[in-house]
């Protein structure tokens, strides 16, 4: 068959859920192979990248093979795509650049109470470890980027089609909460309180409201600084946003923007002592935060 | 379309990446003085530190926190990580949710089986291990079989239906919180996931028929085939095969029980062992120590320990199963892909059970629980074999320590060892026989590993075959390229 578009597709640090958000697709994808010609891909048993239009990278960089993985596709794909939130902005393995290296080695392989005489692996054989968590974009030039844990399967469909036919793919630019169809009461409301007198998890609500927003009932809810285009299907799922879509591509970075859209509605005391700020708003994108300790830590100013 | 072999002074042979595997993976095979194989080593290649960077966080987050280990077995860790948080805080669950969660995993081993069957393992038996690598894929499948392809399609879509309609999303749910679950199943979704499953019963029987008729064929190789004698480790309830909640039953390698214990007390019976060359930890049970408390987990463990299966067709398809053993456990690995099957059927039973059960529509599906200081275990059956959660949480909800036991990391010494007995097999002469390449991974394939999950401590897995001399010097790796 000619004229298929050829493309590639891999994994780095990541769970392999975007690759199933692909074969989410279900029926649609014997549509797509219809389009498209995977040359290489987890899926696949051929072992050397090939040369190809398109490749889709899904994941974070965290170690040396990573890196060079990622430089493979970078030099053999015309045009390279970040596949969901890890590969756009670190996703929540991102969270341990929080820690040390050293430190989350030392838990994992020596302190964990089921581990028996434990060290440190380093043979040879297995790669070392990056300092940090990085997304694609802070290694090689991104042409194109399908943010969230995992991505619509649709939306990865829409993308592939407009790579096929040519045109661009749509990028999202407002916030969840335009996709949130919970009913806004208090807030609306011009007002010198708090929305509420604490901040709750959602196990800690009498009764957790199918229809009320959820900075009303008390709980973090990162939709005003999360990008729109999931569905708003934890929403639907009677819980609040966690930001996976990463944050809308004119806002700084997300966990500031969350404090920001936050600070006004919650009581401050509860953000601090009930809720766990960095853990909520940066959980998908420390890596590209400005959060200041990191960013000390990495040299830059 | 070549085999490449690199000759290097010495005798070590690598297969990187080990392909159609879920994650990041590498094989060295060690030779001896005579050029006989030592000892086969599995490299997992990533680390992601879930055990050190959950401190700080909420624990009632880590539900939705530790799914991001791993994308296909999302609810497992969901599962797991909420009855960790229930067991911490001291809830109990009314029914209704214990059977929407129960109903959630179902659906989620519906997808991974049939995932792991159809797409990964699949091209192997249906189009041969020695079929055009460039087409031995389930795109191979999809061009040679295009009905037999549409139907593994809607096998899985039925699975992750069930999870996305239970659990708010199919990949990564969010609806299992502490104290239960944050919404009901609707009327709708319960009719419409009702009908699915009686097709989805009619595949089930479909994919253990084509894999029967896969195991006679190759009913020769089955006996040698990476076969080891191993422990075996899965949940039992009074006896039944049981995945979300039960007790931990241990039996050795003519059957015999050795333990049965509350998960709770894990630490009491398993350890993990460190190697310097794999991410990946090696637990053991603790009472025979390292590397004589190798025991395995997942469909064949599962099928071992147990004496019955609670619902009638897999209970009918689990005695046929058992025969095979003669009154032994069945210890032949590739019958994992058989187990596998048979389990695949008891999640559409079982999925079946709790959907025609009135109470699976309640409104009641959750208890108001407030944060407390506390510790907490969660154990399940992941479609990999068991998995540990264990919390320890302070008075203001936030994680002190974690520690999580995987369901592939249980199989990681067995693993090592069935790619030795494929590596003796194939490796003559301190070189790689043609077709050794396929027959590792294949090895490697039987456990189903999730490397994403194996390495949530630190990540991944590719497969590379390095062969490695006395000395320890790589004398041949194996890649295959076009």
């Amino acid at each position: 068959m000619t004229g298929r578009v050829s493309v590639a597709t891999t994994w780095l640090q990541s769970c392999s859920g975007c690759h199933i958000a692909l074969l989410d697709m279900h029926e649609e994808l014997l549509d797509v192979l219809s389009a498209i010609d995977i040359k290489y891909s987890p899926i696949v048993d051929i072992k050397e990248v090939p040369k190809t239009d398109v490749g889709i990278v899904e994941g974070s960089v965290s170690n040396q093979d990573n890196v060079e993985m990622l430089a493979k596709f970078r030099e053999r794909s015309k045009t390279l795509v970040a596949f969901g939130t890890c590969a756009c902005f670190g996703g929540i393995p991102g969270l341990r650049n929080l820690f040390k290296r050293e430190d989350l080695f030392r838990r994992g392989y020596i302190e964990t109470e089921s581990t028996v005489d434990g060290r440190v692996p380093a043979g040879p054989e297995i790669p070392a470890l990056e300092e940090y968590v990085k997304p694609l974009n802070q290694l090689v030039q991104v042409d194109y980027y399908i943010p969230g844990c995992p991505p619509l399967s649709s939306t990865i469909k829409n993308t592939l089609v407009a790579l096929v036919t040519g045109g661009k793919p749509e990028v999202k630019r407002k916030n969840l909460c335009e996709e949130c169809d919970r009913t806004k009461k208090k807030m609306l409301v011009a007002s010198r309180d708090f929305l509420t007198d604490s901040v709750l998890s959602p196990h800690e609500l009498d009764h957790i409201d199918r229809t009320l927003c959820f900075l009303e009932q008390g709980v973090l809810c990162m939709g005003p600084a999360t990008c729109e285009g999931c569905g708003a299907r934890c929403l639907a799922g009677n819980m609040p946003c966690r930001g996976c879509m990463g944050p809308p591509p004119d806002a700084i970075e997300q966990g500031a923007k969350s404090i920001n859209a936050l600070a006004s509605v919650l009581p401050a005391g509860g953000l601090m002592f009930q809720e766990d700020i960095v853990g909520v708003g940066y959980r998908y994108s420390l890596p590209v935060s400005i959060y200041p300790h990191l960013a000390k830590e990495r040299g830059e100013k | 379309m070549s085999t490449k072999v690199e000759k290097v002074m010495s005798k070590t042979i690598t297969i990187s990446p080990v392909s159609r595997l879920e994650g990041h993976g590498k094989v060295t095979i060690h030779l001896d003085e005579n050029n006989k194989v030592a000892e086969s080593r599995f490299h997992v290649l990533e680390f992601r530190g879930f055990e050190k960077f959950c401190e700080g966080r909420l624990m009632s987050e880590m539900p939705v926190i530790t799914t991001r280990i791993c994308g296909i077995c999302p609810v497992s860790h969901h599962l797991a990580s909420v009855k960790a948080c229930d067991d911490a805080l001291g809830v109990d669950i009314p029914p209704a949710a214990k059977k929407l969660r129960e109903l959630m995993h179902m659906g989620q081993f519906i997808h991974s089986h049939a995932l792991h069957f159809f797409y990964l393992s699949a091209p192997d038996f249906v189009l041969g291990p020695a079929f055009d690598p460039a087409k031995r894929n389930i795109l191979g499948i999809i061009e040679a079989d295009p009905d037999l392809a549409k139907k593994a399609i809607r096998l899985r879509k039925f699975g992750q239906n069930i999870v996305e309609r239970v659990g708010g999303r199919a990949i990564h749910p969010v609806t299992a919180i502490p104290g239960g679950m944050s919404k009901p199943l609707s009327h709708e979704d319960r009719f419409v996931t009702s009908k699915e499953l009686d097709d989805g019963l009619e595949l089930a029987r479909l994919a253990l028929q084509i894999g029967k008729g896969v195991f006679e064929k190759y009913a020769e190789i089955v006996p040698r085939f990476a076969a080891i004698k191993t422990k075996y480790m899965g949940l039992v309830k009074d006896g039944n095969l049981e995945l979300y909640d039960g007790r931990l039953r241990i039996i050795n390698e003519d059957g015999k029980r050795l333990d049965e214990f509350d998960p709770k007390n894990y630490l009491e019976f398993l350890g993990e062992h460190v190697e310097d060359w794999s991410y990946m930890k090696f637990p053991f049970y603790k009472k025979y120590g390292y590397p004589e408390g190798l025991y395995r987990v997942a469909p064949l463990a599962r099928l071992n320990v147990v004496e019955a299966i609670s619902t009638p067709l897999a209970n009918k398809e689990l005695v046929e199963f058992k025969k095979l053993g003669g009154g032994h456990p069945v210890h032949e690995t590739l019958y994992y892909h058989y187990a596998r099957l048979i389990e695949l059927l008891y999640a559409v039973e079982r999925a079946q059970e709790l959907i025609h059960d009135d109470e699976i529509v309640s409104e009641d599906v959750r208890v108001k629980v407030d944060r407390r200081k506390g510790e907490g275990v969660g154990v399940i059956e992941a479609p990999r074999g068991t998995l540990i959660h264990h919390y320890w949480a302070d008075d203001s909800g936030k994680i002190e320590r974690a520690n999580i036991i995987v369901a592939t990391a249980h199989n990681n010494a067995a693993i090592n060892r069935s790619v030795n007995e494929v590596a003796k097999e194939f490796v003559k002469g301190g070189k790689i026989e043609e077709g050794a390449l396929n027959m590792v991974e294949m090895a490697v394939r039987c456990y189903d590993p999730c490397l994403s999950c194996a390495t949530h401590a630190l990540g991944q897995m590719p497969l590379e075959i390095a062969l490695l001399d006395a000395d320890g010097k790589v004398v041949d790796t194996v890649e295959r390229s076009i």
